[in-house]
């Protein structure tokens, strides 16, 4: 280095002492000889080339680093800036990593360094902005109308014939992930009722369900569904044991509602996919489930209706919309020998801008351009529930609640505050103490209201919540409350899962 | 411009912090190895007699090798020896350090330099330590050689144009890894890899033709991307402070036979073997039949080293195969294959021995390549791989051209274009400029973003 210094020394004063030349030619040049100072400036001009293109070129490379070391450093301070972090993710609905607490131990074997690494990507500032730009830089890798996300999981076949039931329910072995069919849980439970509901946060415990594959075709995401034999004959022997312990005290009817992948996809892609079929799954379970169970099968209801075009499921979520629900009811009604009420009777509320599951799991753009809308329909007898929340408090809550100003993902907790233990609904005008009890993860949701209007007791269980404040069985609880009818509602891809089998089986008994 | 020993020092400091973050008490293990093999070389250097040199150094290289193979290899012999003979009862399972395969052959490199008088052994301890854990090369980077920086770490000029560089470099590798490397991986385990509910081997055996085919292509290119860009990143901040490590990757994949390949691929770990196995084995200077056992030697613990795996050693013997076949048939000259045919040959080869890499049951890699011709009973293809195929192709191009040198070879046209064009000189000071930053604005989206980020060389 110090070579290198003795060497800029004299360069400097040298170069100076050329420039102070250089300015003294000029104004001599251009105070004296005018005819010739354009041929005088035009070869100064030219002994002086060689050198520069050199030097602009160190300038510009100083330049250059400094601009990159600058913005580098700017960039490392932005993402230091904790006030910047966020803590919450909307678009994923999940609570983001907290920073770390050190202990001895987790210090010891990096455990502690390896939550800071991610804390610091999970919580960088505008996160959401540059999951945006990534998004949309995936989105110029190729064609991508149609697209995949997730892992198809490999599928049992199903058998042709019925399972011979026999009396007890299968024990079911180590059980899988979290049940795939929830909604997230919402904090209907942690506020009290108020004019204006605020923006609800997601509860800690909440079981934020993992979809499978998700298939999107244009603005519309669609979930996959694989048979599995094992929890298909688990979910048989469940039920029809339920039909067996009720015998006598209730009436007991099963309704499992198919996804959108078999009800709303063109048939022509529909048979190049690897799903299973959904109507020969359900052609299966029902003809095994013993008979003191009464099945209500509306896949071909839900088929007619979406070629007519109608609203059934939403396209950026799981679920399916209040007329998909309203349908089942109608079919339900008639195979319980009940009148349907019309759907006009209803009142009709909707919100836009509804940005569900699917989004929630691909951040496809095709799906954040197209959002949903959600419909829903007040009962006209009464639009108070009663929640029993998982704290074991009770209170009053609306059966529709006005989600206008609530998240784009949780427009879905507009009906009957989201997913709660167990919930009851009265109808005023009924005195026939006529009760169904609605045993249902949250696909039941937005069919509850409809039974509002058939039943003077509507009583929501869902079994996924119910035994954290409750430990009677389903016998005690038909007992306790003087249930006529049990209702049980699941989606295809419940019956699929393990977890949730088991926990109905728990509940059963 | 501050003083040398206080850059030494500072750069020091800040790579033992690194290499603590993945876990404090491995640090301990490469301080002592370094302090072990210093105080080796000490007493090489006092020593004259060259009986006593030779005892210094295995003392040393059995400290080194020692070690290594008791963090990396013990479980697996342990284990080995369970399945075979029922004893012993409980293996443990050793945490492998990570970098040990690293640092411990750049130790390896010092000790054995210092005992051919090819180096001075190093004075300053920290120095020595300096070199062992910079914090560029210590756990993914290339193996440098003692030899190749022995006079920077004393005595370093940091350039402008070498700053410049370095940005450039180390962006670029930054992107190919957070843009590039990542998205093929997890494009190749849409197709490899296990699901929740399935094994690896039930998601093989069911996979079309073009769903293997395109999972094996994608695996291929995630491991160069991945493993060049952290080369990459490496002689990229090495230039930023003035240290100039060599190459390790000569776009491998445009090699038109297997022995091109192993001159392109992992330059640092072959030319080690080269130098420290074959050539004192005796290298082709001997017997046709020496020859051949001492490539079998270097083959076998080339691919040992990549992990304490039978697959690894199957892996590399598969190519001690095709070198000992290719020296055979390339010594005769008749043959004169057509280079595209060349290429694709090797590329084949190649990739097929990425699956081996991959997979540590034979019945995996059994029924890979009975999907890559066929065989497994799956047709063509499916509606998902069509459709995952469809949704990412625009990027294998860009990927594929990425393993090229076209990126290279257009970026020097530009430059020799800006000497003599203005238009050319501003367009090449705008990319100059831009292209860091814009490439460091995407790889920070992509990273926040992904929860994905496999660390693909972590065995080592």
């Amino acid at each position: 280095m110090d070579l290198r210094n003795q060497n800029c020394k004299p360069k400097l004063t040298e170069t100076l002492l050329r420039k102070i030349k250089k300015i003294q030619l000029r104004c001599y040049v251009f105070f004296h000889h005018k005819e010739d100072r354009d041929d005088f400036v035009v070869a100064k001009r030219s002994t002086h080339s060689p050198e520069d293109p050199k030097l602009q070129k160190r300038k510009f490379t100083q330049r250059a680093n400094s601009i990159f070391f600058a913005f580098l450093f700017l960039f490392s301070i932005f993402s230091f800036i904790i006030p910047l972090r966020p803590s919450y993710s909307d678009m994923e609905q999940r609570n983001l990593t907290a920073f770390p607490i050190p202990t001895a131990a987790t210090v010891a074997n990096g455990e502690f360094f390896n939550q800071m690494n991610t804390w610091f990507a999970d919580t960088f500032p505008f996160r959401e902005a540059f999951l945006k730009l990534e998004t949309g830089i995936t989105q110029l890798y190729g064609v991508q109308t149609t697209q995949v996300v997730g892992k198809v999981d490999k599928a049992d076949d199903i058998p042709d014939k019925p399972l011979a039931t026999s009396s007890e329910p299968e024990e079911i072995t180590s059980p899988d992930n979290a049940p795939a069919s929830s909604a997230g849980k919402t904090d209907a439970s942690a506020q009290q009722p108020e004019d204006d509901p605020t923006i609800p946060e997601l509860d800690k415990d909440a079981k934020v369900e993992k979809l499978g594959a998700v298939l999107v075709i244009d603005d519309a995401a669609y979930e996959y569904y694989n048979f599995d034999q094992a929890a298909a004959d688990s979910y048989i022997k469940m039920i029809s044991s339920a039909g067996s312990k009720l015998n006598g005290a209730a009436h007991v009817y099963n309704m499992i509602v198919p996804t959108s992948i078999d009800i709303c996809v063109p048939q022509t892609v529909r048979d190049g996919i690897n799903t299973s079929s959904q109507q020969k799954a359900l052609n299966y379970l029902y003809t095994s489930m013993a008979d003191n169970v009464s099945k209500v099968d509306i896949f071909n209801t839900l088929l007619k209706h979406s070629v007519d075009g109608d609203y059934l499921y939403f396209r950026t979520d799981h679920h399916w919309t209040a007329l998909g629900a309203y349908y089942a009811y109608e079919q339900f009604c008639t195979d319980s020998g009940q009148s349907a009420v019309a759907l006009d009777q209803f009142e009709e509320v909707k919100y836009d801008n509804f940005r569900g599951s699917f989004y929630r799991d691909t951040k496809a753009s095709s799906l954040r351009n197209h959002p949903d809308t959600v419909y829903a329909y007040i009962p006209p007898s009464t639009n108070t529930i009663t929640i029993t929340d998982d704290k074991n408090s009770t209170w009053d809550w609306t059966v529709v609640t006005n989600v206008s100003d609530w998240a784009s993902s949780s427009k879905y907790n507009t009906f009957i505050g989201g997913d709660n233990p167990l919930s009851h609904i009265e109808n005023p005008n009924k005195k026939d103490g006529s009760s169904i009890l609605l045993i249902k993860e949250s696909f039941g949701n937005s069919f509850a209201p409809f039974l509002v209007e058939n039943y003077q007791h509507v009583y929501i269980l869902d079994y996924r919540y119910f035994p954290d404040v409750d430990n009677r069985s389903l016998s005690e609880v038909v007992k306790d409350l003087n249930i006529n009818d049990v209702l049980f509602l699941n989606n295809i891809s419940a019956v699929r899962n393990k977890s949730a089998v088991k926990l109905m089986a728990n509940l059963v008994g | 411009m501050p003083d040398l020993k206080w850059r030494n020092r500072i750069m020091l400091i800040f790579s033992l912090i690194f290499y603590a973050w993945a876990g404090p008490v491995y640090l301990l293990l490469l301080v002592g190895m370094t302090l072990a093999d210093w105080l080796v070389t000490k007493e090489m250097s006092k020593c004259m007699e060259q009986k006593l040199r030779k005892r210094c150094l295995i003392i040393g290289c059995t400290i080194n090798i020692g070690l290594l193979c008791f963090f990396k290899y013990l479980s697996f012999f342990l284990q080995n020896f369970h399945n075979w003979f029922g004893v012993p009862e409980n293996v443990l399972a050793i945490t492998l350090p990570i970098g040990i395969s690293f640092y411990t052959f750049q130790l390896l490199s010092y000790v054995v330099d210092v005992y051919r008088r090819e180096v001075q052994a190093q004075e300053n301890f920290f120095t020595l330590l300096l070199y062992v854990s910079m914090f560029h090369q210590c756990i993914a980077g290339p193996i440098v050689r003692y030899e190749h920086v022995e006079k920077e770490l004393t005595n370093r000029k940091i350039l402008r144009a070498d700053v410049a560089y370095g940005i450039r470099r180390f962006t670029i590798g930054l992107a190919k890894k957070a843009l590039l490397a990542n998205t093929c991986g997890s494009f190749a385990d849409s197709f490899l890899a296990a699901t929740s509910s399935d094994s690896i081997y039930t998601t093989l055996i069911s996979q079309p033709v073009l769903s293997v085919w395109l999972g094996m292509f994608a695996y291929t290119m995630q491991i160069y991307l991945d493993f060049s860009a952290y080369s990459d990143m490496a002689i990229g901040m090495g230039r930023m402070i003035g240290f100039h490590y060599h190459e390790n990757f000569n776009y491998p994949y445009i090699s038109k036979s297997i022995t091109e390949f192993w001159r392109r691929w992992h330059i640092s770990l072959s030319t080690f073997f080269r130098d420290y196995v074959y050539i004192p084995l005796g290298g082709n200077r001997c017997s046709k039949l020496r020859h051949i056992f001492n490539l079998l030697v270097v083959w076998a613990l080339t691919g040992f080293w990549h992990g304490a795996s039978w697959n690894f050693l199957l892996w590399g013997l598969y190519y001690f195969l095709f070198l000992v076949t290719e020296k055979a048939i390339l010594a005769r000259s008749e043959f004169h294959i057509p280079r595209a045919l060349s290429r694709i040959y090797t590329i084949l080869i190649v990739s097929f021995g990425w699956m081996i890499f991959r997979f540590e049951a034979p019945s995996q890699i059994l029924s890979i390549l009975k999907g890559l011709f066929g065989l497994n009973g799956n047709s063509f293809t499916n509606y998902e791989t069509t459709v995952a195929f469809k949704g990412s192709f625009l990027f294998f191009i860009i990927a594929i051209l990425a393993c090229t040198p076209i990126a290279k070879v257009l970026g020097e046209r530009l430059q020799k274009r800006a000497l003599v064009e203005p238009n050319a000189q501003v367009a090449l000071q705008v990319v100059q400029i831009a292209v860091p930053i814009v490439l460091l604005i995407l790889s920070t989206a992509a990273l926040v973003g992904d929860s994905y980020n496999p660390f693909l060389y972590f065995r080592f």
